[in-house]
């Protein structure tokens, strides 16, 4: 039997247009999905346990925490990014249990516009980030899920 | 008079006196404690002296602006070689509160034993060129003298500096021709020299040593010769290429100082600099605070981090586009390039200004009329979707229908629910025929009950009725599947067909759901879709072609265009005021029209549930005051934070509150700022309140709090 990956999907639109998106994960036996819609949430689900995967969308609303501050005074938006960078750089040790977690990125935006992801702290793998709109059938999706899962940070 | 001076003395400085005393400059005879011996008429003329009386009554040092400077005077002449006269003693005099600046040349008599007992002075009246004739080589204006074969005879380093000559020398002689850039223009000078030998700071282009061209502001005089109409000509230079450079070019400079009170003042500006910020010239704006300039505190102080930002990495702010506003609050858009002076601290700036608000507005323009068209096409497709999904929805779910176009969602879930249990019934009945018939291990039934476990898993809740539908419909197209391979076995086909049309009716049921969400979500979007076109699409308003119009019924079309929207929200939106009133505003219809479109869009889409008795509602009144209305509207929900109310950050464009986006509310930032420019730009005023209820904190924005927008605008007479 297939290991069973257990995910967290990260993006704000998710109860929007990810729907069906979001449904079809129900559907495959090897994944069991969790979901967070801004980067608090987020941070408090990885602050509180492990995940095989982790999703995210990189155009995230910051969620109420105050930990964002810094962000919010100069306008900024992506809050996903903010979030990697607080789970992998600044505060990681506090995150000791995603230590075998490996990350993805799902969005709109393209590879070209987002060069620090693939710099410390972040190092995201290239075959890692993938475009909405290079996924838009579903399979493409959890394609890119099972994909991330066997890659290594 | 000094009691101890001899009379041979006396006479001989008499003598000495009465040699000179014809010359025409005042000349006076003193002795050393100060008292005048002898004077001529111009010296009691110049010092103001009474001839009827002894002149050893007065004494020279009262005249001295400082005392003390006639010891220096006295020792300096102490030095003076016996029978030599001393020429370079500069004092000044004040006489009868007049300052006079002075140069004595001066004999000194002494005693026998060689003390200073007298002296003979000549003051000459020094002019200022004179008086400073000591910092002449500091003097960055260069003098000249041009003689009648127009060739340098004379100049001053200065004018050798300004042509990039080594000293004066290597310029004199030099024919005028060597040093003009357009050496046709001579002629025209020296012509016009003649005519009027009086010229006075005209911009002239030289070529310095090097080649380049410098513009010098020159003023000179022609100067008559015996025989011939000018015999030279002498005048002065400045170097003014970098102040054209300052004056002429297109780009704002200016220079800031922070002052005592650690408030950074503009100290120098150029004439754009002052008209990107509506002045007429450089002087007007300077010692204004920079800050003025402006929208705000944080946007200064965001301009200020970046510039410190830069600085600390060593280089200066380049290319910072940010908006200005000018005197009258017109905004400007700007890119500034900025640096700190070295060694000031950061107290002393220098920088450029571009004024791209033209610019920018061209490319705006064609940017919103390209895309309000591309939105404009969308918004019929999204329209003609909205169409086929509400004809869907009534011929796959007319007997769910609770109106023409909306479904009965109570009575759907309850059918979906019956279906679901007859679904179950209808399997565990084949299941047990497959028992009796030896297939009950077939994978496929056994995968078809799972499956149903799974559909009868489902949240009710309604929040979860899209998961359920999406979720449910994915269930059944997998068990429709099981149900094709069933054919393959020896089962009845009756209970099979059963089955088969059950799955059918509950994929209608969740399709029929979805839909209607689907539906609900589009229209919940429509209103966000109209209104940016209709922004991007909006032109100048111009006062002149406001019409006078009810105010009312244009409140009210804002309200029916909204109804749809409301509904989905699930907000009722209560009238307070009699909708057959006659308000006649002085207005733009369409632009009104869409600021009010706008605040009610926000009171609804940010209010809250405030209980289940009731559903939540915005409250719209209209009162008339003398010569103005008054418009409220008032929801209950999202707050708007206290600062972002002070600070008036909320009709920035592009700026959401903070607690805007709570619950996924999505929005562009533009529609306050809009609201509040059209209100603003038909001479009203838009205020809005949020204030905790229940006795809540005014911090915690978790709570709802009552939000109220006053918009405020002149009646028309």
């Amino acid at each position: 039997m297939n290991d069973i990956i257990k995910l967290l999907w990260i993006d704000d639109n998710l109860f929007h247009d990810l729907t069906e998106k979001r449904m079809a994960l129900y559907m495959e036996e090897d994944i069991e999905p969790h979901f967070a819609t801004d980067a608090t949430d987020a941070f408090y689900r990885l602050r509180s346990e492990p995940f095989d995967v982790v999703i995210v969308d990189l155009r995230l609303p910051p969620g109420p925490d105050d930990m964002w501050e810094t962000y919010r005074a100069s306008n900024f938006q992506k809050y996903g990014y903010a979030l990697l960078c607080t789970v992998l750089g600044e505060q990681k040790d506090n995150f000791d249990h995603l230590k075998e977690t490996r990350f993805g990125v799902f969005t709109i935006e393209a590879q070209e516009e987002n060069p620090e992801l693939f710099e410390a702290p972040i190092r995201l793998a290239e075959k890692n980030f993938k475009m909405k709109t290079h996924a838009y059938h579903e399979n493409a999706f959890i394609d890119f899920i099972r994909h991330v899962y066997k890659s290594w940070r | 008079m000094e009691p101890g001076m001899p009379p041979a003395m006396r006479q001989e400085i008499r003598d000495a006196f009465e040699q000179i005393r014809g010359l025409p400059f005042p000349i006076y005879a003193g002795d050393s404690a100060g008292n005048f011996l002898f004077v001529n008429e111009q010296a009691a003329e110049f010092f103001a002296l009474n001839p009827a009386l002894d002149p050893s009554v007065y004494r020279i040092t009262t005249y001295y602006e400082n005392p003390e400077e006639r010891a220096y005077v006295l020792r300096r002449l102490q030095e003076v070689a016996p029978g030599a006269w001393c020429r370079d003693i500069a004092v000044r005099l004040k006489v009868h509160d007049e300052f006079r600046k002075i140069r004595f040349v001066s004999k000194p008599f002494r005693d026998a034993q060689g003390n200073l007992c007298g002296l003979l002075c000549i003051a000459l009246s020094m002019s200022d060129i004179e008086w400073f004739a000591e910092f002449e080589e500091m003097v960055h204006t260069g003098f000249f003298e041009v003689d009648r074969n127009l060739v340098i005879a004379d100049c001053n380093q200065a004018f050798a500096r300004v042509l990039k000559y080594g000293s004066p020398a290597e310029i004199k002689g030099q024919p005028l021709a060597n040093l003009f850039w357009e050496p046709r223009n001579i002629a025209l000078l020296a012509d016009e020299i003649t005519k009027s030998p009086h010229i006075e700071d005209r911009r002239i282009k030289l070529r310095r040593k090097d080649g380049a061209m410098v513009i010098v502001q020159m003023s000179c005089i022609g100067i008559a010769g015996e025989t011939e109409g000018i015999a030279r000509v002498k005048g002065t230079i400045r170097d003014a290429t970098f102040e054209i450079i300052q004056h002429d070019l297109p780009v704002g400079l200016f220079l800031v100082n922070t002052d005592q009170n650690g408030e950074d003042i503009i100290s120098r500006a150029n004439r754009t600099f002052a008209h990107i910020h509506g002045y007429e010239s450089s002087d007007e704006i300077l010692s204004k605070p920079i800050r003025m300039f402006h929208p705000n505190a944080a946007a200064y102080e965001a301009f200020k981090t970046e510039l410190n930002k830069a600085t600390a990495n060593g280089q200066p702010l380049l290319d910072y586009y940010m908006e200005v506003q000018d005197r009258l609050g017109k905004k400007h858009n700007v890119v500034a390039n900025v640096r700190y002076v070295s060694d000031e601290n950061h107290h002393l700036r220098v920088g450029a200004v571009y004024d791209v608000t033209d610019h920018l507005r061209g490319h705006t323009r064609t940017l919103e009329a390209d895309f309000s068209s591309i939105l404009h096409t969308y918004i019929a497709t999204i329209n003609g979707l909205r169409d086929t999904m509400t004809m869907l929805l009534k011929a796959h779910g007319e007997d769910l229908q609770k109106d023409e176009t909306h479904l009965d969602r109570l009575r759907a879930a309850a059918e979906t629910l019956r279906s679901k249990k007859r679904l179950e019934t209808l399997l565990a009945e084949l299941l047990k025929t497959a028992a009796e018939r030896g297939l009950a291990d077939d994978p496929s039934l056994a995968r078809m009950s799972k499956l149903v476990q799974r559909l009868a898993l489902g949240d009710t809740s309604a929040d979860k009725e899209k998961d359920n539908a999406a979720l449910g419909r994915r269930i059944l197209l997998e068990f429709r599947k099981q149900l094709d391979v069933l054919r393959a076995l020896n089962l009845p086909r009756e209970p099979v067909r059963n089955l088969r049309a059950e799955v059918e009716e509950l994929l209608r049921l969740t399709s029929m759901i979805s839909l209607s969400i689907s539906l609900d979500e589009l229209n919940e979007r429509i209103p966000d879709f109209y209104y940016f076109r209709d922004y991007l699409r909006r032109g100048e308003l111009v006062q002149q072609e406001f019409r006078p119009n009810n105010v009312v019924p244009i409140l009210l079309d804002s309200v029916h265009f909204l109804e749809e929207f409301a509904a989905v929200r699930q907000v009722s939106v209560v009238l307070e005021f009699n909708q057959r009133d006659h308000i006649p505003v002085l207005c733009h219809r369409n632009s009104l029209n869409r600021a009010f479109h706008n605040l009610l869009h926000n009171a609804i889409k940010y209010s809250w549930n405030k209980g289940s008795e009731r559903r939540p509602w915005v409250t719209v009144r209209i009162e008339k005051k003398d010569d103005t209305v008054e418009i409220l509207i008032e929801n209950w929900g999202v707050p708007i934070r206290r600062e972002e109310l002070e600070s008036r950050s909320i009709f920035q464009f592009g700026k959401r509150g903070r607690e805007s986006e709570d619950r996924g509310r999505s929005g562009t930032g533009i529609g306050l700022y809009d609201a509040h420019d059209i209100i603003s730009k038909h001479g009203g005023s838009l205020r809005i309140t949020s204030e905790p209820t229940f006795g809540n904190l005014p911090d915690m924005y978790s709570n709802p709090f009552i939000t109220r927008t006053y918009i405020t605008l002149p009646v028309a007479p």
